[in-house]
């Protein structure tokens, strides 16, 4: 399976009644693009807004961040199964639209959802706040369960990201990159000599805000099985949680995941790259137990010398952490384990709920209850009253000038346990 | 809704979320503790003590001790013996729990009506997610 990904820089978003790219400028129709996502009778307004890096721009409550992308080749759109047919991804090629995202913001439930600071000191906990982003504000019409309201936003916030995408469809790339998946029996003979290294990538699946899909599929309802890394980066894999909002994997993550990005990188140098297991997290402990069981079995299939896994979220997820890594290393194969910590506000307590000491190799993402101020900033969209209840913040945690007192769990991305932030520790 | 979750009569509910109390009473035994977050753990603790053992994880979601007023726990109805792996997962719970609390600034009285129906719309939810395994008949 090989994926070309062709990619075009936004170095700008401007509104215009002729959509275009245009010397790195990227001209949308607010009009057409809103009317498109009010065709779902479950919304009862929207609207788009731009947020550049470097303005003094708030976005709350953060539900989403999606890269526009578009397929030009191979099977398949982008999202399958979720806003395309359930094809097959992964080859051919897709163009990519670098530097910026969409950003969907609507409050589901009052305290799900995330921030990015454009500006300031709070600019440096959220990735995001380096994108020029296409913010869509929605509201939900009324009766919707917030069941149906998440939905709702989800499919909005992915179907603007494909009309955005579209109109680069006939352009010519600036430059490309290919990624080439080979079958185990191929990739065996071309690197005899490497270690055989593969990636587990944990999913969180557990109720509403708290779910990601597969192909359309619930991930709760998934057995660990095997996917292409290339099939992610089509959107085999969209995210549907976003709480707390410092390490869920925004479907912009899981379209960039730097752990493959790093994978491919040595693959064929000081790692064969063998492939790549998803499994889930759920709250249930014999599906803890199942899952865990059937992720060590395939990587014990494969043939596996290393395995680095990454883990979605804190608390109980820590227990599927430590059941993958234990039973993978009892297959007498190394483990890496990517995580974050929630410490305390001195960084001091205990980081995981979880623990092994054959967990003896960890990568952290940073220590999530860390406590920061940060000042106002001119203009917010969305609503900032949401920082008194979101996670990571407190009553009070929005002074009277509009500053923020909270933890850094509030930022979008702050503490990703993919490695997509710049945090950590020792 | 839980109501057709077909919840066995062998799983028992440990809650603080009216919610939950509201639509599992009909199909389960309910331990409704009329209390805080770390009381529905420590109930739990006791069960286990019992003999009963843990279905679901005690700290279940993303929203963490400290951060919302709710908890729910589900439990094998039937009594054996004293099961380590919930002892350790509770007691780790409840250590990581007090932390949080103590730690956090939360204080669920200053949170409006709204803001507690969504609360325990999101514990309600999380649980739910575990009654599809019990539907389908895995117990442990």
């Amino acid at each position: 399976m090989k994926l070309v990904l062709g990619y075009f820089s936004i170095e700008d978003i401007q509104f215009a009644e002729e959509p275009r790219l245009e010397d790195g400028v990227l001209f949308v129709d607010e009009a057409a693009l809103s009317a498109e996502v009010l065709a779902d009778e479950r919304l009862r307004a929207a609207h788009f807004e731009i947020a550049r890096p470097g303005e003094s721009v708030r976005i709350i409550p953060v539900k989403d961040v999606i890269q526009p992308r578009v397929k030009v080749e191979g099977g398949g759109e982008m999202f399958p199964g979720m806003a395309s047919n359930v094809d097959v991804v992964g080859s051919g090629t897709t163009y990519v639209l670098e530097g910026m995202s969409v950003v969907t913001v609507g409050p589901i439930v009052g305290f799900q959802e995330g921030v990015i600071d454009m500006s300031g000191p709070g600019e440096v906990y959220s990735p995001f706040s380096q994108l020029n982003n296409l913010v869509l504000v929605v509201e939900p019409a009324e009766g919707v369960t917030p069941q149906e309201y998440e939905q709702a936003v989800r499919l909005a916030g992915l179907k603007t990201a494909m009309n955005v995408a579209e109109l680069v469809r006939e352009l010519t790339p600036e430059r490309i990159e290919e990624f080439e998946h080979l079958n185990i029996v191929e990739s065996s003979r071309k690197y005899p000599d490497l270690p055989r290294v593969a990636y587990v990538q944990m999913l969180q699946s557990q109720g509403l805000l708290h779910d990601t899909y597969v192909y359309g599929v619930d991930a709760k309802r998934i057995l660990p099985t095997l996917i292409s890394p290339t099939e992610t980066m089509d959107g085999a894999i969209v995210s549907g949680n976003c709480v707390s909002a410092c390490d869920k994997n925004t479907t912009y993550h899981h379209l960039n995941n730097p752990v493959i990005a790093d994978l491919y990188k040595a693959h064929g140098e000081t790692l064969n790259f063998v492939g790549m297991v998803i499994t889930n997290e759920n709250v249930y402990l014999a599906d803890k137990i199942r899952s865990s069981n059937h992720t060590a079995e395939l990587c014990s299939y494969l043939g596996l010398d290393g395995v680095i896994i990454s883990q979605e979220g804190f608390g109980n997820p820590d227990t599927d952490l430590i059941m993958n890594c234990t039973k993978i290393e009892d297959k007498g194969i190394k483990t890496v384990i990517i995580t974050d910590e929630y410490a305390g506000r001195d960084g001091k307590s205990q980081s995981l709920a979880d623990a092994s000491p054959k967990a003896n190799a960890v990568v952290t993402g940073g220590n999530a209850n860390m406590l920061v101020e940060i000042p106002p900033l001119d203009k917010v969209i969305g609503s900032s009253g949401y920082i008194n209840v979101i996670a990571g913040g407190s009553a009070g945690s929005l002074k009277a000038d509009g500053a923020i007192e909270a933890e850094i769990q509030v930022y979008t991305g702050a503490t990703n346990e993919l490695g997509f932030n710049k945090m950590s520790a020792r | 809704m839980a109501t057709e979750a077909n919840t066995a009569s062998s799983v028992i509910v440990v809650t603080n979320n009216e919610l939950v109390h509201e639509a599992f009473s009909i199909c389960c035994q309910v331990f409704f503790i009329a209390d805080g977050y770390l009381e529905v753990l420590l109930k739990t603790r006791d069960l286990i003590h019992k003999g009963h053992c843990l279905l679901t994880h005690p700290l279940a979601g993303s929203v963490k001790p400290g951060e919302t007023p709710y908890r729910t726990i589900l439990l094998t109805g039937e009594r054996e013996e004293l099961e380590m792996m919930s002892l350790q997962l509770i007691e780790d719970a409840i250590v990581i729990s007090r932390r949080m609390i103590e730690q956090g600034r939360f204080d669920c009285r200053m949170l409006s009506d709204q803001h507690k129906k969504d609360f325990q719309l999101i514990d309600y939810t999380v649980v739910e997610s575990a009654c599809a395994s019990v539907k389908t008949g895995t117990i442990r």
